[in-house]
């Protein structure tokens, strides 16, 4: 299990949630943050941190939300964002990759 | 003044270490015999002041069942900010959380006991801690742990930080490791008025700066030189020219939580190292029990309040807060803080000279006057009194 960002992020990106996951696993894409679930430790810090609750853990949301989100923080890094030729895959960590400026269509 | 009392189903963090079996430890050896010499006017064994065993139960007996000093309340105004200390060994950070609660917390991880913050202050928005990413709240609760979920019945709600009690008076910060301790008040018992009528308003002081100091020698012996003032005379000329260190003039008093003295500015002044002239005509010098110093200079309004505290049988460390009026000006709190400064100086020049002794083992104990010196035996009972209770 993993903790995700829902789109109660878009356009907030306040980003307390990238400085403080201990990982380095939020990624910053065009509108708004998306956790990598293979790199998330599920420690719950950017759910504490979020001030506007979009930091979630996945097995804390409603089974239909689930189906929602897990897949739409999965999407950036499994399909190919535009304007790039593959997948993000794993890149081992956001500061390492820097914020895009695209979201997965 | 406000206490936070621990949530109930935190047990102390002492209960789980600190009980010894037996009445009486084996290094209080004749407890009834130091009794009867300190009604004598001798002072404790000498052996008690270079014994690792002591200094442990020291710790235990007097350190970790008494209300400690830790800080200052504009270090933890705003949510998030926390500072770390010790209380009787035990590692301790402050924290004032999002609610804006005081928490003291055991800084110690639930799971494999790690130091969860390593910063001596700072400001957090949680305190994760850095081995295997365990998040709590700035309140101490456990929110997070990465493979919890994977893990039959693991109940995160048992496995916060352990809380310790913390209450405040002014700008102190104070914290007992005890969940329900003794109120602060009854510590501080009438030190609050006693500063106010020598013309401290505490409303009105601003915290200037911190003074650390280690010094070579037991903290007993620290403590016991600040509690008598007959070898002002002899070692502090700068504080004489200051103040009648005279047996007639010079007060010391022994109250049931703290001893104090009081001197007042001589009748035809002395060219003093600084203007001692000033709104505060005396000077206070308290020790609550254990070790608590609060020094008042005569002058303008200034407070300097700090903990001492064993680092070993034969190191002390402690610090000093320094608090001046307002309005004071930097050149005055210059003078005077050159003055203390000496006065520091001369102290630790004795105290450690006194450990030398002690721990040489040439002389068995010492011989108190108790007319000048009766602060020391009481100091000494009350250490005697916390060794013997189980
Ligand atoms: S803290 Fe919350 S709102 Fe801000 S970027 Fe992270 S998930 Fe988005
Ligand atoms: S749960 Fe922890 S590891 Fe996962 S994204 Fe949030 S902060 Fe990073
Ligand atoms: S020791 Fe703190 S998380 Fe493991
Ligand atoms: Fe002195």
């Amino acid at each position: 299990m993993t903790h995700v960002i829902t789109d109660a992020c878009v356009d907030e990106k306040d980003a307390s949630c990238m400085e403080e996951c201990p990982v380095d696993c939020i990624y910053e894409g065009g509108s708004r943050m998306y956790i990598h679930p293979g790199e998330c430790i599920d420690c719950g810090l950017c759910a504490e941190v979020c001030p506007n609750g979009a930091a979630v853990a996945l097995r804390l949301l409603d089974p239909a939300a689930a189906a929602v989100h897990g897949p739409a923080n999965d999407a950036f890094f499994t399909r190919v964002l535009p304007g790039r030729q593959a997948p993000l895959g794993s890149p081992g960590g956001a500061s390492r990759l820097g914020p895009l400026d695209v979201d997965p269509s | 003044m406000t206490t936070h009392h621990p949530a109930p189903h935190h047990p102390a963090a002492h209960h789980a270490a600190a009980h010894h079996p037996r009445a009486h430890h084996p290094a209080v050896v004749d407890a009834e015999a130091c009794s009867a010499a300190l009604d004598r006017g001798e002072t404790l064994p000498w052996t008690w002041y270079a014994d690792p065993a002591i200094t442990a139960l020291e710790q235990e007996r007097i350190f970790r069942r008494s209300w400690s000093y830790v800080g200052r309340t504009d270090q933890v105004a705003q949510p998030g900010q926390f500072f770390t200390c010790e209380v009787g060994g035990v590692p301790i950070v402050v924290t004032r959380d999002r609610s804006g609660g005081l928490n003291a917390l055991v800084n110690v991880c639930r799971h494999r006991g790690a130091q969860v913050v390593r910063e001596d202050c700072g400001t957090r928005k949680s305190l994760q801690c850095f081995y295997h990413a365990w998040t709590y709240g700035l309140d101490g609760s456990l929110r997070g742990v990465p493979r919890g979920d994977r893990e039959a019945d693991f109940d995160t709600s048992q496995l916060g930080l352990r809380r310790a009690s913390v209450d405040t008076w002014g700008p102190f910060v104070f914290v007992h490791l005890d969940p329900e301790p003794a109120p602060l008040t009854e510590m501080l018992g009438e030190l609050p008025e006693l500063l106010a009528a020598g013309g401290i308003d505490l409303e009105r002081m601003r915290f200037h700066h911190r003074v650390y100091y280690t010094i070579e020698a037991n903290w007993k012996i620290a403590v016991e030189n600040y509690l008598e003032c007959y070898h002002c005379p002899v070692a502090h000329p700068g504080l004489a020219d200051v103040l009648d260190v005279s047996p007639d003039a010079y007060e010391l008093e022994v109250r049931p939580t703290f001893a104090t003295h009081h001197g007042v500015v001589r009748d035809i002044p002395r060219e003093a190292g600084y203007p001692v002239q000033g709104p505060v005509v005396e000077g206070q010098y308290h020790l609550v029990w254990p070790s608590l110093k609060v020094n008042v200079n005569p002058g303008q309004p200034n407070l300097s309040f700090g903990p001492v505290h064993p680092a070993g049988p034969e190191r002390t460390t402690g610090y000093l807060d320094y608090f001046f009026g307002d309005d004071v000006d930097e050149a005055w709190i210059k003078a005077m803080l050159a003055f203390d400064d000496q006065v520091g100086a001369e102290d630790t020049d004795l105290v450690e000279s006194v450990q030398r002794g002690a721990s040489s083992g040439g002389v068995e104990r010492g011989r108190l006057l108790l007319g000048s010196e009766h602060t020391i035996s009481a100091f000494q009972r009350f250490v005697l009194g916390r060794l013997r209770e189980d």
